[in-house]
């Protein structure tokens, strides 16, 4: 395998708070690989957009306690001078959110907002920056992209918005881009658009795409591997098929189960959500952090923390049941439902 | 924007008509004692009181008392504040002579005031926002928070006492008979009055920047400046900076208007023949045309900058549209 | 009828020299604010100096009221006396109606007349009244009028050689003139706020004024040095109805114009006046009455509410002015600005006066113990009594035993503390102000009590003979005494002074039901019968020229009472009106006869008819329980020399300012 471009080593995110210390990240490791696309999935508050951000450098010291490594391109992004971390950051790695509504500045025209990314990183003249800005617009499907990109933003509708944001991410050739959320805040056709859009964009521009999501249904099509995030921890890690066909941890079930299917007719069988809400990240519950939900729990789950560990190749979960359990469980109850 | 423009014009007239109505309600309909004999003094013969009334058009109906003084509410030329009515009961000088006159004096201090504490105090905004719960920030808080808190008319006099009277180092108050506004100016006599007038606003201005800056910089779009890459200087100028003093624009413009009807304590103290003077003076006297037209005047020029900075929210915030 | 002045317009305050009531209730609250910022200030050790640090331990201020009385009418300071300079004033309010002589009922305006801008007929020294300051002196007139036997016409004979400011300085005065100013005053549209009443007394005056002739009858010119007025009745007052300045002569200005210069301004004759003192307004010679009135500019020396400025009359003459020193040369007069600020000012030489100011306390403390300060410091009085007015028909005080008994048991020492202390007036010991009697009662007091602290004793002795006392204990027993209606002004010190007294007569078993208003409505309330308002806690009264007649008529004069002004006490009034207005008492004394009497009276002799007739008010009809008489307080910069007090307009005498050679 060749060297990843991405490797994330023990990664921990702590907040101190009036309350106690919030361990949004508490020890995560992955890896992604050039060009390939990665799905991470959690409810709000698994941690999966802090441990991102803080790859972006957008959540730093001290504002939070951040242990572990960030290496990116052979180099460790922790340790990094915050002005050599500006020029990786909207340059080499570079990231669209959730809520395309505010996300561009309201005040400045949308054509501006792209090209002073641009300058930000290339030498070139204000002229240039706006020609590459326009083409951007017109590569990301914008109609008109010459007139748009002297509108403002609330002169868009959100997927525009979506699309202005994403030509601005990818407007200097990123060898990363990060999608927080990407479709969440916009409509359901929309959002497939995007979604063809990204994966489109990533082969022509040839970049690794981590796509942020608590819907598990958004990565099915698009991600070559999933990661499954739960109180701040990676609870299972494969790929799409692995996750999809035969999940291993019961919080991916519930996951699962949420997702809506074609043809089911009524509400009650179409939504099968997680019984219970996410645990404090101050207070996490003794053994598995999952296990005041987990319908499969039994005793040594509520004392003792199961690792992640790979069953099969990059497979892996963090979970106590047996794998006979694991497989009998998912073929029975979350199988037959979908 | 024309039919916009128009329909605030007459909603300003109407707010004109409203406020000169409760003035008028209050002065003539409810005063504290009888104009006329006020105007007479006590002692005199009913015969005089009489005479005074009429002199006032105090005998006429309600509805023709303030429909005369209506006329000149309409912000046009030759009817504005016009002459037969709006003149002082005291000394019968024309309200429109007395206020046009006095304006240089009022435009000088405000317009003084207005730039120290925009220097002063967005600065100091911006400072504690960025550094925030810093020493600074924390100096730069309570700076505000005595600004805020100390009466206008007590600074003034501890002012004039300490800097003029104490160590000489500012000039007395009052503008010298014969001196004109601009040598006023540049002899450093307003240099007081704009330290007293400002530093409140300067205040204000800190905790309403800083705050405003703070909320912004906690928004969407400053984290998708930063992830492109922009230095923190840029991104607290160019993005933070850009939409936290928009609002900043509308309180500015009505302070300014505000004070340019008058500095009420600030002109009264330092004795700065200005337009705030003239309308204590009023009040003082019962003058009521004087109130009426200094109020007529003051809400005029507060319904203008509302209208202006409408027009002017419409350039810096591309999102208002005017219908 | 006749009223006083002395007062602004809205000001019907004696005591009130500021441009109205409400600015002096204002200023007031400066005042006490201002000093408990100095208080606030010396805590902070910021400036320890602020409150007077150098005042010397355990002094008290027995010696500020030694200071009392006339000071310096020639160099107290010993320097000498030299022209030239200019004065420089402040005031913290402005005249009250722009300076038309017509309209201008306010003594710091009269002050800027007498000593500066017009003269009249007769005239004042500038000077106190054991100096002789509330005499009558010839002034545009050669001599004081030759009174005809049945003392209803007066003659007056004019100087020569009076001639006015520029554009008119070639013009001398003529009693054409004088007839001009009086045909000015009857219209009652110019004399808005002034005091034309005081004039019905001439023969055709009133008619003039309706419209009704084209002539006032009782006035003739028959040559331009001889001026004739005839009277409807005998008034010895008459001479000093033409030292005031409403009858102040107005230049002629082409056979068209009636009313001369003043033609055409009936609103603004103050912004272009022509003058005939030692003074003008600056830019006077620019004045251009040949334009159509509206059209003239007023002159630049006047601009109303901002500032005054007096330069020397080039038309003015000395040689025919016997009474005005007139030693500087110019006298600018800022208006407006903080009361406290002033007296800083004057402290450091920028200003020589604050015409209306209030000495504030500090300033006031400073200046009576420092000896180098003390002649600095000029208390004289103003000429305005302080008082509380019985309604004698309304119980209990339709008995004289029980007014007797409220005069005794009153605690005037502690009034006149809560007014401000002793510098700010003399205990008032009866009713007219001394110099309208020369002085004849300066120390007389029927109802005087051991330190002016009121005797509960002697009062409660007097209360056991009244009828309301049944027992005879000296404690008012009938119901009529619990809840007695009575009025006040809600303004500073009048609610404290109402608590006062009431605490003073509750041991003569006197309740009050005290009612507190704005100053006008007060007086409203305290002048009309039909209110039934027993007792009125807050008025009091300034003369408007040296003649009893302005205290005796307009106060106790049964055609005084509403809707005429100000007889509170119902003095002469008649059994009808007494039960129209819903009284049970159906008689009350009258006065009428002995006012004529005094009034009658001609020269000094009205003097002593003024003090009878005091003295039978104090004690045969008790209207009243005086208190006060107000003090004027100035305090003026080290380099003026020869400060005087006039008690016409009962302010300093700005003409005899002298500016220190050395200062000018």
């Amino acid at each position: 395998m060749a060297e990843p471009l991405l490797e994330v080593n023990d990664l921990a995110v702590h907040f101190p708070t009036e309350d106690g210390l919030v361990k949004a990240v508490d020890g995560i490791s992955f890896s992604v690989q050039p060009g390939e696309s990665l799905g991470v999935v959690g409810e709000s508050g698994s941690g999966k957009s802090v441990s991102f951000l803080t790859v972006m450098g957008l959540i730093t010291r001290p504002q939070a306690v951040i242990e572990g490594e960030i290496i990116f391109q052979g180099q460790d992004l922790l340790t990094l001078p915050s002005e050599e971390m500006r020029n990786v950051r909207g340059a080499k790695i570079s990231m669209i959110f959730q809520d395309p509504m505010t996300s561009l500045h309201p005040y400045y025209k949308v054509g501006a907002q792209i090209s002073e990314a641009i300058r930000v990183h290339q030498k070139v003249s204000k002229q240039e920056a706006r020609e590459q800005a326009v083409e951007m617009l017109r590569r990301v499907g914008i109609p008109r992209p010459d007139e748009r990109a002297d509108q403002y933003p609330h002169e868009f509708s959100g997927g525009m918005r979506q699309r202005a944001m994403i030509a601005m991410a990818l407007s200097l050739n990123p060898d990363l881009l990060i999608a927080d959320e990407p479709t969440t805040a916009l409509d359901v056709t929309v959002q497939a658009q995007i979604l063809d859009l990204i994966d489109r964009l990533r082969e022509e521009f040839n970049a690794a795409v981590v796509i942020i999501t608590h819907d598990l249904g958004v990565v099915a099509e698009h991600c070559d591997h999933i990661q499954v995030m739960y109180a701040g921890r990676i609870v299972e890690a494969g790929d799409r098929r692995d996750i999809y066909y035969k999940s291993h941890h019961p919080y991916t079930w519930g996951l699962l189960s949420s997702i809506p299917r074609l043809g089911e007719t009524t509400v009650k069988e179409r939504l099968n959500p997680i019984k219970g809400l996410p645990p404090s990240l101050i207070f996490l519950p003794p053994g598995c952090s999952f296990n005041p939900r987990c319908p499969h729990a039994f005793d040594r789950c509520r004392t003792e923390m199961p690792e992640l560990l790979p069953s099969d190749g990059h497979h892996a979960s963090r979970c106590h049941l047996s794998l006979a359990d694991k497989e009998r469980i998912f073929n029975e109850e979350v199988m037959v439902r979908s | 924007m024309g039919r916009y423009l128009i329909r605030r014009t007459l909603f300003m007239i109407l707010v004109l008509f409203v406020v000169s109505m409760i003035t008028f309600i209050i002065f003539v309909k409810l005063p504290a004692a009888d104009p006329a004999r006020r105007a007479v003094g006590r002692a005199t013969s009913p015969e005089n009181v009489e005479a005074a009334r009429k002199a006032f058009g105090l005998d006429k109906p309600l509805y023709i008392q303030y429909g005369r003084f209506a006329r000149g509410l309409v912000p046009w030329p030759g009817l504005f504040l016009d002459e037969d009515v709006y003149y002082s009961y005291a000394n019968f000088v024309p309200v429109k002579e007395e206020i046009l006159g006095r304006l240089p004096v009022t435009i000088a201090l405000a317009v003084g005031a207005a730039i120290t504490w925009l220097i002063i105090g967005i600065p100091i905004g911006i400072i504690s926002a960025v550094r925030r719960r810093s020493i600074m920030d924390r100096g730069a808080m309570v700076f505000a928070l005595i600004g805020v808190s100390a009466p206008v008319f007590w600074l003034a006099y501890l002012f004039l006492y300490i800097f003029w009277f104490k160590l000489g180092w500012a000039p007395p108050s009052g503008i010298p008979i014969g001196m004109s506004v601009w040598e006023a100016v540049l002899t450093g006599r307003f240099i007081l009055p704009w330290a007293v007038l400002s530093l409140a606003f300067a205040a204000f201005y800190a905790r309403m920047v800083r705050g405003n800056l703070i909320e912004t910089m906690g928004e969407d779009y400053i984290r998708t400046a930063r992830a492109k890459g922009l230095s923190e200087k840029r991104v607290i100028y160019r993005h933070g900076l850009r939409a936290a003093l928009t609002p900043v624009v509308t309180m500015f413009g009505l302070d300014l208007a505000g004070l340019l009807g008058g500095a009420f304590i600030t002109e009264t103290v330092f004795n700065l023949p200005g337009v705030g003077q003239y309308a204590v003076n009023a009040i003082f006297n019962n003058d009521f045309p004087s109130v009426m037209g200094v109020t007529i005047f003051g809400a005029f020029f507060i319904a203008l900058a509302n209208l202006l900075v409408d027009v002017a929210y419409a350039f810096l915030d591309p999102r208002v549209r005017y219908t | 009828m006749i009223h006083r002045a002395r007062t602004c317009p809205g000001g019907w305050d004696p005591g009130d020299r500021l441009g109205s009531v409400k600015q002096e209730e204002g200023e007031g609250g400066y005042v006490r604010r201002y000093l408990k910022v100095l208080a606030l200030v010396a805590v902070l050790g910021l400036v320890a100096a602020a409150c007077g640090g150098d005042e010397g331990g355990g002094e008290t201020g027995a010696e500020t009221g030694a200071e009392t009385g006339a000071t310096g009418a020639t160099g107290e300071t010993g320097a000498d006396i030299q022209p030239g300079g200019t004065l420089e004033f402040a005031m913290l309010g402005d005249v009250s109606a722009a300076f038309d002589p017509a309209k201008e009922y306010y003594s710091v305006t009269w002050e800027y007349y007498r000593c500066c801008l017009l003269r009249t007929l007769l005239g004042y020294t500038g000077k106190t009244t054991a100096e002789g300051g509330a005499d009558l002196q010839p002034d545009i007139a050669s001599a004081l009028p030759e009174i005809s036997s049945d003392g209803l016409t007066y003659t007056f004979t004019l100087k020569s050689g009076v001639n006015y400011s520029p554009p008119f300085e070639d013009v001398s005065v003529t009693s054409g003139d004088i007839v001009r100013a009086l045909e000015r005053v009857a219209d009652p549209n110019a004399s808005v706020g002034g005091y034309n009443f005081y004039y019905n007394i001439i023969e055709g005056f009133a008619e003039f004024g309706e419209g009704k002739a084209d002539t006032i009858t009782g006035v003739e010119a028959p040559d331009d040095s001889t001026l004739i007025v005839t009277l409807t009745a005998p008034s010895g007052y008459l001479p000093y109805l033409f030292s005031m300045h409403a009858t102040a002569p107005i230049p002629p200005d082409g056979p068209d114009e009636r009313l001369g210069a003043a033609e055409g301004h009936t609103k603004d004759y103050g912004r272009y006046l022509v003058t005939t003192g030692p003074y003008m307004f600056l830019g006077s010679e620019n004045l251009d009455f040949s334009l159509p009135a509206d059209e003239q500019t007023p002159v630049a020396g006047y601009e109303p509410g901002q500032s005054i400025q007096l330069v020397r009359n080039p038309g003015y003459d000395p040689a025919t002015d016997g009474l005005r020193p007139a030693y500087a040369d110019a006298i600018n007069v800022s208006i407006g600005g903080d009361n406290n600020d002033l007296y800083n000012k004057i402290q450091a030489g920028e200003l020589d006066l604050v015409v209306d100011g209030i000495v504030p306390p500090p300033v006031l403390r400073t200046y009576s113990t420092d000896p180098t300060l003390q002649p600095l410091l000029h208390i004289n009085p103003s000429d305005a009594v302080r008082y509380i007015s019985f309604n004698m028909a309304a119980p209990p005080f339709d008995d004289i035993h029980v007014r007797k008994a409220f005069n005794l048991a009153l605690d005037k020492a502690g009034m006149r503390t809560l007014r401000g202390g002793e510098s700010t007036g003399e205990i008032g010991g009866h009713i007219f102000v001394n110099s309208l009697q020369d002085n004849l009662l300066a120390d007389y007091d029927p109802y005087a009590t051991p330190n002016s602290a009121g005797d509960i004793t002697a009062a409660q002795a007097e209360m056991a003979q009244s009828v309301y006392d049944t027992d005879g204990d000296g404690v008012c027993d009938d119901p009529v005494c619990s809840g007695i209606l009575a009025v006040t002004d809600e303004a500073d010190p009048y609610p404290d002074q109402a608590a006062l007294i009431t605490q003073n007569m509750e041991p003569l078993g006197l309740v009050f039901d005290i009612k507190s208003f704005e100053r006008t409505t007060m007086y409203s309330k305290c002048n009309d019968p039909s209110a039934q308002v027993a007792i009125c806690l807050a008025p009091g009264w300034g003369k408007d020229f040296p003649d009893g007649y302005t205290f005796a008529d307009p106060l106790f004069g049964s055609a005084a009472i509403f809707p005429s002004c100000c007889n509170y006490s119902l003095l002469g009034a008649s059994p009808e009106l007494l039960q129209e207005n819903g009284y049970s008492v159906t008689e009350v004394p009258s006065v009428d006869e002995q006012i004529a009497t005094a009034n009658a009276q001609t020269g000094d002799a009205r003097f002593q008819g003024w003090a009878d007739l005091d003295v039978t008010l104090m004690e045969e009809v008790v209207p009243w329980a005086p208190y006060f008489f107000d003090n004027n307080v100035d305090v003026t910069s080290a380099r003026i020399v020869n400060y005087s007090f006039d008690q016409f307009a009962g302010l300093a005498a700005f003409d005899h300012f002298a500016i220190h050679p050395d200062a000018q």
